[in-house]
Protein backbone atom coordinates (compact mmCIF):
# COMPACT_ATOMS: atom_id res chain seq x y z
CA UNK A 1 0.00 0.00 0.00
CA UNK A 2 1.58 3.34 -0.93
CA UNK A 3 0.76 6.77 0.82
CA UNK A 4 -1.00 9.87 -0.29
CA UNK A 5 -0.32 12.50 2.43
CA UNK A 6 -3.03 14.96 1.36
CA UNK A 7 -1.77 18.77 1.62
CA UNK A 8 -3.56 20.95 4.37
CA UNK A 9 -4.78 23.41 1.49
CA UNK A 10 -5.85 23.14 -2.05
CA UNK A 11 -6.95 26.65 -4.09
CA UNK A 12 -6.50 26.47 -7.65
CA UNK A 13 -2.58 27.42 -7.90
CA UNK A 14 -2.31 24.21 -5.92
CA UNK A 15 -3.90 22.19 -8.25
CA UNK A 16 -1.01 20.44 -10.10
CA UNK A 17 0.94 20.01 -7.52
CA UNK A 18 -2.25 18.49 -5.67
CA UNK A 19 -3.26 16.30 -8.92
CA UNK A 20 0.65 14.98 -9.23
CA UNK A 21 0.46 13.87 -5.24
CA UNK A 22 -3.04 11.95 -5.92
CA UNK A 23 -2.07 10.25 -9.28
CA UNK A 24 1.67 9.70 -8.75
CA UNK A 25 1.07 6.12 -7.20
CA UNK A 26 1.30 3.07 -9.99
CA UNK A 27 -1.77 1.46 -11.16
CA UNK A 28 -1.25 -1.64 -9.47
CA UNK A 29 -0.21 -0.40 -5.98
CA UNK A 30 -3.34 -0.14 -3.38
CA UNK A 31 -3.57 3.75 -2.00
CA UNK A 32 -3.38 4.71 1.76
CA UNK A 33 -5.17 8.47 1.91
CA UNK A 34 -4.15 10.77 4.63
CA UNK A 35 -5.84 13.22 5.09
CA UNK A 36 -4.43 14.05 8.94
CA UNK A 37 -3.32 17.58 7.18
CA UNK A 38 -6.35 18.86 5.96
CA UNK A 39 -7.89 22.05 6.35
CA UNK A 40 -9.60 23.46 3.11
CA UNK A 41 -10.15 21.86 -0.51
CA UNK A 42 -11.89 23.39 -3.57
CA UNK A 43 -14.39 21.36 -4.80
CA UNK A 44 -12.33 20.68 -7.57
CA UNK A 45 -9.69 19.20 -5.56
CA UNK A 46 -12.79 17.47 -3.61
CA UNK A 47 -13.88 15.98 -7.10
CA UNK A 48 -10.73 14.81 -8.17
CA UNK A 49 -9.78 13.06 -5.52
CA UNK A 50 -13.24 11.01 -5.40
CA UNK A 51 -12.55 10.58 -9.37
CA UNK A 52 -9.05 9.17 -8.16
CA UNK A 53 -10.27 7.25 -5.97
CA UNK A 54 -13.37 5.78 -8.34
CA UNK A 55 -10.45 4.97 -10.66
CA UNK A 56 -8.51 2.98 -8.08
CA UNK A 57 -11.03 0.85 -7.09
CA UNK A 58 -12.98 0.23 -10.30
CA UNK A 59 -9.60 -1.46 -11.24
CA UNK A 60 -9.56 -3.75 -8.26
CA UNK A 61 -7.34 -1.46 -6.04
CA UNK A 62 -7.59 -0.86 -2.59
CA UNK A 63 -8.26 2.18 -0.65
CA UNK A 64 -7.66 3.20 2.66
CA UNK A 65 -8.56 6.62 4.24
CA UNK A 66 -6.74 7.76 7.45
CA UNK A 67 -6.11 10.51 9.79
CA UNK A 68 -9.72 11.46 9.53
CA UNK A 69 -9.60 12.37 13.33
CA UNK A 70 -7.10 14.56 12.81
CA UNK A 71 -8.29 16.16 9.75
CA UNK A 72 -9.81 20.11 10.38
CA UNK A 73 -12.01 19.80 7.65
CA UNK A 74 -13.88 16.57 8.27
CA UNK A 75 -17.26 18.07 9.06
CA UNK A 76 -16.97 19.35 5.81
CA UNK A 77 -15.93 16.89 4.22
CA UNK A 78 -19.06 14.87 5.67
CA UNK A 79 -21.63 17.94 5.05
CA UNK A 80 -21.20 17.96 1.14
CA UNK A 81 -21.41 13.82 1.08
CA UNK A 82 -17.47 13.92 0.15
CA UNK A 83 -17.64 9.89 2.10
CA UNK A 84 -21.25 9.09 1.19
CA UNK A 85 -20.10 9.34 -2.54
CA UNK A 86 -17.35 6.72 -1.54
CA UNK A 87 -19.64 4.59 0.07
CA UNK A 88 -18.07 5.30 3.29
CA UNK A 89 -20.50 5.42 6.69
CA UNK A 90 -18.68 7.76 9.04
CA UNK A 91 -20.91 9.12 12.57
CA UNK A 92 -21.45 12.44 12.04
CA UNK A 93 -21.13 15.09 15.74
CA UNK A 94 -23.29 17.56 13.99
CA UNK A 95 -26.86 18.34 13.01
CA UNK A 96 -27.15 19.11 9.35
CA UNK A 97 -28.76 22.35 9.07
CA UNK A 98 -28.74 25.20 6.84
CA UNK A 99 -25.02 26.15 6.54
CA UNK A 100 -24.12 30.08 6.65
CA UNK A 101 -22.07 29.31 3.63
CA UNK A 102 -23.17 27.97 0.26
CA UNK A 103 -22.08 24.76 -1.00
CA UNK A 104 -23.21 22.36 -2.86
CA UNK A 105 -22.64 18.38 -1.89
CA UNK A 106 -21.16 15.80 -4.51
CA UNK A 107 -23.48 15.26 -6.95
CA UNK A 108 -22.70 11.59 -9.74
CA UNK A 109 -23.10 12.34 -13.14
CA UNK A 110 -24.44 9.24 -14.81
CA UNK A 111 -23.09 8.86 -18.24
CA UNK A 112 -25.11 9.68 -21.58
CA UNK A 113 -28.73 8.81 -21.72
CA UNK A 114 -31.26 11.16 -20.28
CA UNK A 115 -31.80 9.07 -16.80
CA UNK A 116 -30.62 12.72 -15.19
CA UNK A 117 -31.73 15.86 -16.63
CA UNK A 118 -29.13 18.74 -17.49
CA UNK A 119 -31.10 21.01 -16.29
CA UNK A 120 -32.64 19.88 -13.12
CA UNK A 121 -29.05 19.11 -12.33
CA UNK A 122 -27.70 22.01 -13.03
CA UNK A 123 -30.21 24.45 -11.94
CA UNK A 124 -30.76 22.56 -8.54
CA UNK A 125 -26.95 22.73 -8.00
CA UNK A 126 -26.69 26.85 -9.39
CA UNK A 127 -29.88 27.59 -6.66
CA UNK A 128 -27.71 25.88 -3.96
CA UNK A 129 -24.51 27.99 -4.39
CA UNK A 130 -26.89 30.90 -4.59
CA UNK A 131 -29.14 29.87 -1.35
CA UNK A 132 -32.02 30.13 -3.45
CA UNK A 133 -31.48 34.05 -4.95
CA UNK A 134 -32.06 34.06 -8.92
CA UNK A 135 -29.60 36.39 -9.81
CA UNK A 136 -26.82 36.97 -12.36
CA UNK A 137 -24.48 34.64 -10.49
CA UNK A 138 -27.35 31.65 -10.60
CA UNK A 139 -27.62 32.06 -14.85
CA UNK A 140 -23.66 32.23 -14.87
CA UNK A 141 -23.67 29.09 -12.15
CA UNK A 142 -26.82 27.47 -13.87
CA UNK A 143 -25.04 27.89 -17.44
CA UNK A 144 -22.05 26.74 -16.77
CA UNK A 145 -23.09 23.60 -14.63
CA UNK A 146 -25.32 22.70 -17.36
CA UNK A 147 -22.51 22.88 -20.20
CA UNK A 148 -19.66 21.05 -17.89
CA UNK A 149 -22.65 18.60 -16.79
CA UNK A 150 -23.11 17.33 -20.80
CA UNK A 151 -19.69 17.21 -21.27
CA UNK A 152 -19.26 14.58 -18.58
CA UNK A 153 -22.37 12.97 -20.26
CA UNK A 154 -21.28 12.84 -23.85
CA UNK A 155 -17.77 12.22 -23.47
CA UNK A 156 -16.02 10.77 -20.30
CA UNK A 157 -17.87 7.18 -20.93
CA UNK A 158 -17.64 7.11 -17.10
CA UNK A 159 -19.44 8.99 -14.34
CA UNK A 160 -18.56 12.07 -13.22
CA UNK A 161 -18.47 13.82 -9.91
CA UNK A 162 -19.71 17.94 -9.40
CA UNK A 163 -20.14 19.95 -6.20
CA UNK A 164 -19.85 23.39 -5.78
CA UNK A 165 -19.42 25.89 -2.93
CA UNK A 166 -20.02 29.99 -2.36
CA UNK A 167 -17.79 30.84 0.84
CA UNK A 168 -18.97 34.19 2.47
CA UNK A 169 -15.07 34.95 3.14
CA UNK A 170 -13.66 34.06 -0.22
CA UNK A 171 -15.03 36.45 -2.97
CA UNK A 172 -15.22 33.38 -5.11
CA UNK A 173 -18.05 31.26 -6.03
CA UNK A 174 -16.87 27.56 -7.65
CA UNK A 175 -17.48 24.61 -9.46
CA UNK A 176 -15.57 21.12 -9.72
CA UNK A 177 -16.28 18.32 -11.64
CA UNK A 178 -14.19 15.45 -12.63
CA UNK A 179 -14.33 11.99 -13.63
CA UNK A 180 -12.13 9.00 -14.44
CA UNK A 181 -12.71 7.95 -17.66
CA UNK A 182 -11.54 8.13 -21.32
CA UNK A 183 -9.89 11.44 -21.05
CA UNK A 184 -9.86 14.06 -23.86
CA UNK A 185 -7.24 12.33 -25.88
CA UNK A 186 -9.21 9.09 -26.09
CA UNK A 187 -12.22 11.19 -26.77
CA UNK A 188 -10.68 13.00 -29.90
CA UNK A 189 -9.43 9.55 -31.23
CA UNK A 190 -12.61 7.67 -30.75
CA UNK A 191 -14.67 9.83 -32.70
CA UNK A 192 -11.81 10.63 -35.11
CA UNK A 193 -12.29 14.16 -35.16
CA UNK A 194 -10.67 15.85 -38.02
CA UNK A 195 -9.08 18.60 -35.82
CA UNK A 196 -6.85 15.96 -33.70
CA UNK A 197 -3.50 14.47 -34.38
CA UNK A 198 -1.89 11.43 -33.20
CA UNK A 199 1.07 13.75 -33.20
CA UNK A 200 -0.53 15.56 -30.86
CA UNK A 201 0.93 16.49 -26.99
CA UNK A 202 -1.33 16.55 -24.42
CA UNK A 203 -1.12 19.96 -24.26
CA UNK A 204 -2.04 21.01 -27.47
CA UNK A 205 -5.22 18.23 -26.70
CA UNK A 206 -6.30 20.80 -23.87
CA UNK A 207 -5.99 23.73 -26.04
CA UNK A 208 -8.15 22.08 -28.83
CA UNK A 209 -10.93 21.17 -26.48
CA UNK A 210 -10.94 24.63 -25.50
CA UNK A 211 -10.97 26.23 -28.62
CA UNK A 212 -14.50 27.38 -30.22
CA UNK A 213 -14.93 23.96 -32.53
CA UNK A 214 -13.05 22.10 -30.46
CA UNK A 215 -15.57 19.38 -29.26
CA UNK A 216 -14.00 15.98 -30.38
CA UNK A 217 -17.85 15.59 -31.39
CA UNK A 218 -18.16 18.76 -33.06
CA UNK A 219 -17.84 16.83 -36.54
CA UNK A 220 -20.37 14.21 -36.60
CA UNK A 221 -22.74 13.58 -38.16
CA UNK A 222 -23.85 10.66 -37.03
CA UNK A 223 -26.67 9.50 -34.61
CA UNK A 224 -30.26 9.16 -34.75
CA UNK A 225 -30.60 13.13 -35.40
CA UNK A 226 -28.00 13.34 -38.22
CA UNK A 227 -25.72 16.17 -36.00
CA UNK A 228 -24.31 15.92 -32.68
CA UNK A 229 -25.25 18.12 -30.01
CA UNK A 230 -21.77 19.47 -28.71
CA UNK A 231 -20.22 22.26 -31.01
CA UNK A 232 -17.38 22.71 -28.54
CA UNK A 233 -18.85 26.11 -27.31
CA UNK A 234 -19.28 25.35 -23.74
CA UNK A 235 -16.15 24.87 -22.22
CA UNK A 236 -14.75 28.28 -24.16
CA UNK A 237 -17.37 30.25 -23.49
CA UNK A 238 -16.94 29.65 -19.59
CA UNK A 239 -12.84 29.50 -19.61
CA UNK A 240 -13.17 33.35 -20.90
CA UNK A 241 -15.99 34.09 -18.45
CA UNK A 242 -13.99 33.06 -15.85
CA UNK A 243 -11.53 35.36 -17.14
CA UNK A 244 -13.58 38.09 -17.51
CA UNK A 245 -14.87 37.95 -13.89
CA UNK A 246 -11.14 38.05 -12.68
CA UNK A 247 -11.99 34.40 -11.71
CA UNK A 248 -10.16 31.09 -12.41
CA UNK A 249 -10.19 27.93 -14.91
CA UNK A 250 -8.07 25.40 -14.34
CA UNK A 251 -8.52 22.35 -17.08
CA UNK A 252 -6.29 18.97 -16.74
CA UNK A 253 -6.29 15.65 -18.56
CA UNK A 254 -3.73 12.78 -19.00
CA UNK A 255 -0.31 14.18 -18.92
CA UNK A 256 -1.30 17.98 -19.17
CA UNK A 257 -2.79 20.90 -16.88
CA UNK A 258 -3.41 24.12 -17.90
CA UNK A 259 -4.53 27.48 -15.52
CA UNK A 260 -5.52 31.05 -15.79
CA UNK A 261 -5.72 33.13 -13.13
CA UNK A 262 -7.83 35.86 -13.77
CA UNK A 263 -7.25 38.08 -16.93
CA UNK A 264 -3.44 37.42 -16.28
CA UNK A 265 -1.55 35.17 -18.81
CA UNK A 266 -2.29 31.02 -18.90
CA UNK A 267 0.03 29.16 -17.63
CA UNK A 268 -0.10 25.40 -18.65
CA UNK A 269 2.40 22.34 -18.29
CA UNK A 270 2.60 18.87 -18.19
CA UNK A 271 2.83 16.60 -15.18
CA UNK A 272 6.39 14.95 -13.74
CA UNK A 273 6.63 11.78 -16.01
CA UNK A 274 5.14 9.34 -13.97
CA UNK A 275 1.90 10.99 -13.59
CA UNK A 276 -0.87 10.46 -15.58
CA UNK A 277 -4.59 11.82 -15.00
CA UNK A 278 -7.28 9.50 -16.11
CA UNK A 279 -10.13 11.11 -17.36
CA UNK A 280 -10.70 14.61 -16.93
CA UNK A 281 -10.83 17.75 -14.67
CA UNK A 282 -12.48 21.09 -14.80
CA UNK A 283 -12.07 23.63 -11.64
CA UNK A 284 -14.17 27.07 -12.58
CA UNK A 285 -14.39 30.05 -10.21
CA UNK A 286 -16.26 33.08 -10.84
CA UNK A 287 -15.58 36.15 -9.02
CA UNK A 288 -19.01 37.47 -7.35
CA UNK A 289 -18.71 40.99 -7.29
CA UNK A 290 -17.77 40.79 -10.99
CA UNK A 291 -21.14 38.87 -12.07
CA UNK A 292 -23.49 41.85 -12.11
CA UNK A 293 -24.53 41.44 -15.22
CA UNK A 294 -24.23 37.73 -17.08
CA UNK A 295 -25.55 39.51 -20.21
CA UNK A 296 -22.08 41.97 -20.09
CA UNK A 297 -20.13 38.75 -19.36
CA UNK A 298 -21.34 36.94 -21.89
CA UNK A 299 -20.40 39.33 -24.80
CA UNK A 300 -16.92 40.46 -23.36
CA UNK A 301 -16.03 36.45 -24.01
CA UNK A 302 -17.70 36.82 -27.37
CA UNK A 303 -15.09 39.78 -28.11
CA UNK A 304 -12.25 38.13 -26.15
CA UNK A 305 -12.78 35.31 -28.30
CA UNK A 306 -13.06 37.17 -32.09
CA UNK A 307 -16.18 35.79 -32.13
CA UNK A 308 -18.23 39.35 -32.55
CA UNK A 309 -22.00 39.01 -32.07
CA UNK A 310 -23.75 40.54 -34.57
CA UNK A 311 -27.39 41.05 -33.35
CA UNK A 312 -29.76 38.48 -35.58
CA UNK A 313 -32.15 40.28 -37.65
CA UNK A 314 -34.91 42.02 -35.07
CA UNK A 315 -37.64 40.81 -37.86
CA UNK A 316 -36.62 37.45 -36.16
CA UNK A 317 -38.18 38.79 -32.87
CA UNK A 318 -41.34 39.43 -32.29
CA UNK B 1 -40.68 25.64 -25.26
CA UNK B 2 -41.11 26.32 -21.36
CA UNK B 3 -43.95 22.99 -20.99
CA UNK B 4 -41.63 20.89 -23.06
CA UNK B 5 -37.98 22.01 -21.91
CA UNK B 6 -38.48 23.98 -18.77
CA UNK B 7 -37.34 27.04 -17.87
CA UNK B 8 -33.68 26.46 -18.61
CA UNK B 9 -32.89 25.12 -21.98
CA UNK B 10 -29.58 22.88 -21.48
CA UNK B 11 -29.84 19.31 -22.99
CA UNK B 12 -28.71 19.29 -26.64
CA UNK B 13 -29.45 16.07 -27.11
CA UNK B 14 -32.71 16.54 -26.28
CA UNK B 15 -32.99 19.99 -28.46
CA UNK B 16 -30.83 17.85 -31.47
CA UNK B 17 -34.41 15.34 -31.12
CA UNK B 18 -37.07 18.19 -31.02
CA UNK B 19 -35.61 19.81 -34.21
CA UNK B 20 -35.20 16.78 -36.41
CA UNK B 21 -38.74 15.06 -35.78
CA UNK B 22 -40.85 17.71 -35.32
CA UNK B 23 -39.28 21.37 -35.77
CA UNK B 24 -37.16 20.47 -39.05
CA UNK B 25 -40.34 18.40 -40.88
CA UNK B 26 -42.87 21.47 -40.36
CA UNK B 27 -40.18 23.52 -42.08
CA UNK B 28 -39.85 21.08 -44.78
CA UNK B 29 -43.87 21.04 -45.58
CA UNK B 30 -43.38 25.46 -45.38
CA UNK B 31 -44.87 26.03 -42.54
CA UNK B 32 -44.31 29.31 -40.46
CA UNK B 33 -42.41 28.19 -36.99
CA UNK B 34 -43.54 30.22 -34.25
CA UNK B 35 -40.76 29.59 -31.56
CA UNK B 36 -42.75 30.90 -28.07
CA UNK B 37 -39.98 31.68 -25.10
CA UNK B 38 -42.00 32.45 -22.89
CA UNK B 39 -41.35 31.85 -19.29
CA UNK B 40 -37.89 30.80 -20.35
CA UNK B 41 -35.18 32.53 -18.67
CA UNK B 42 -31.66 30.80 -19.57
CA UNK B 43 -30.24 28.08 -22.47
CA UNK B 44 -26.52 26.52 -22.84
CA UNK B 45 -24.76 27.15 -26.04
CA UNK B 46 -25.73 23.31 -26.58
CA UNK B 47 -28.96 23.58 -26.41
CA UNK B 48 -28.94 26.57 -28.93
CA UNK B 49 -26.26 25.19 -31.39
CA UNK B 50 -28.37 21.77 -31.38
CA UNK B 51 -31.73 23.69 -31.75
CA UNK B 52 -31.41 26.97 -33.17
CA UNK B 53 -28.01 26.77 -34.84
CA UNK B 54 -28.43 22.97 -36.76
CA UNK B 55 -31.77 24.52 -37.99
CA UNK B 56 -30.18 27.19 -39.57
CA UNK B 57 -27.51 25.69 -40.90
CA UNK B 58 -29.66 22.99 -42.68
CA UNK B 59 -32.09 25.73 -43.42
CA UNK B 60 -30.55 29.07 -44.30
CA UNK B 61 -33.97 30.43 -46.11
CA UNK B 62 -35.73 29.83 -42.82
CA UNK B 63 -33.94 33.52 -41.91
CA UNK B 64 -35.94 35.20 -44.81
CA UNK B 65 -39.63 35.29 -42.75
CA UNK B 66 -40.57 31.92 -41.91
CA UNK B 67 -39.25 31.42 -38.22
CA UNK B 68 -39.99 33.70 -35.58
CA UNK B 69 -39.32 34.03 -31.67
CA UNK B 70 -41.77 35.45 -29.85
CA UNK B 71 -41.48 36.57 -25.98
CA UNK B 72 -37.64 35.96 -25.60
CA UNK B 73 -35.98 37.81 -22.81
CA UNK B 74 -32.70 40.28 -24.03
CA UNK B 75 -30.41 37.41 -22.72
CA UNK B 76 -32.54 34.93 -24.76
CA UNK B 77 -32.04 36.94 -27.72
CA UNK B 78 -28.95 37.39 -27.52
CA UNK B 79 -28.52 33.55 -27.12
CA UNK B 80 -30.56 32.57 -29.97
CA UNK B 81 -28.80 35.41 -32.34
CA UNK B 82 -25.45 33.93 -31.06
CA UNK B 83 -26.14 30.25 -31.91
CA UNK B 84 -27.53 31.76 -35.34
CA UNK B 85 -24.34 33.84 -35.82
CA UNK B 86 -22.00 30.66 -34.38
CA UNK B 87 -23.82 28.62 -37.20
CA UNK B 88 -23.16 31.27 -40.13
CA UNK B 89 -19.31 31.16 -38.98
CA UNK B 90 -19.18 27.75 -38.79
CA UNK B 91 -20.70 26.62 -42.46
CA UNK B 92 -18.37 29.66 -43.94
CA UNK B 93 -15.71 27.54 -42.32
CA UNK B 94 -16.37 24.44 -43.53
CA UNK B 95 -16.80 25.73 -47.01
CA UNK B 96 -13.40 27.09 -46.36
CA UNK B 97 -12.13 24.56 -45.54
Amino acid sequence: MQGVKLPPAVFEQHLPKFLTTIWQVPDDHDLEIDFSRGRFYIPVAVTSLIARIDYATSNGGKVRLCGLNKCDNLRYLQRIDFFKRLGVELDEDFARRDPEDAFVPVREVPIGGVSIRNDEMATELARCLTRGKEDELFQLAQYSLGEVIANVKQHAERVGFVCAQSFKKHEMSRIGIADCGIGLRESFRRTDSPRFQEGMNDLQVLELAMSPYGSSKAHLRTGPYGETANKGVGLTMIRFMAAQSYGHFFLASGKAWWYRDGLRPEISSTFPAEVSVHGTVVGVAFQRSQVDDYLKLRRLAWDALGLTEKPADTKLFT
Amino acid sequence: MKERFGTFLADGERANEFRFAEVEPAIVKGDHVVIDMSGVTNMTDSFGNALFGTLVKNHPEILDGRIEFRNCSPLLRTLISAAIQFATMAARRQQLA
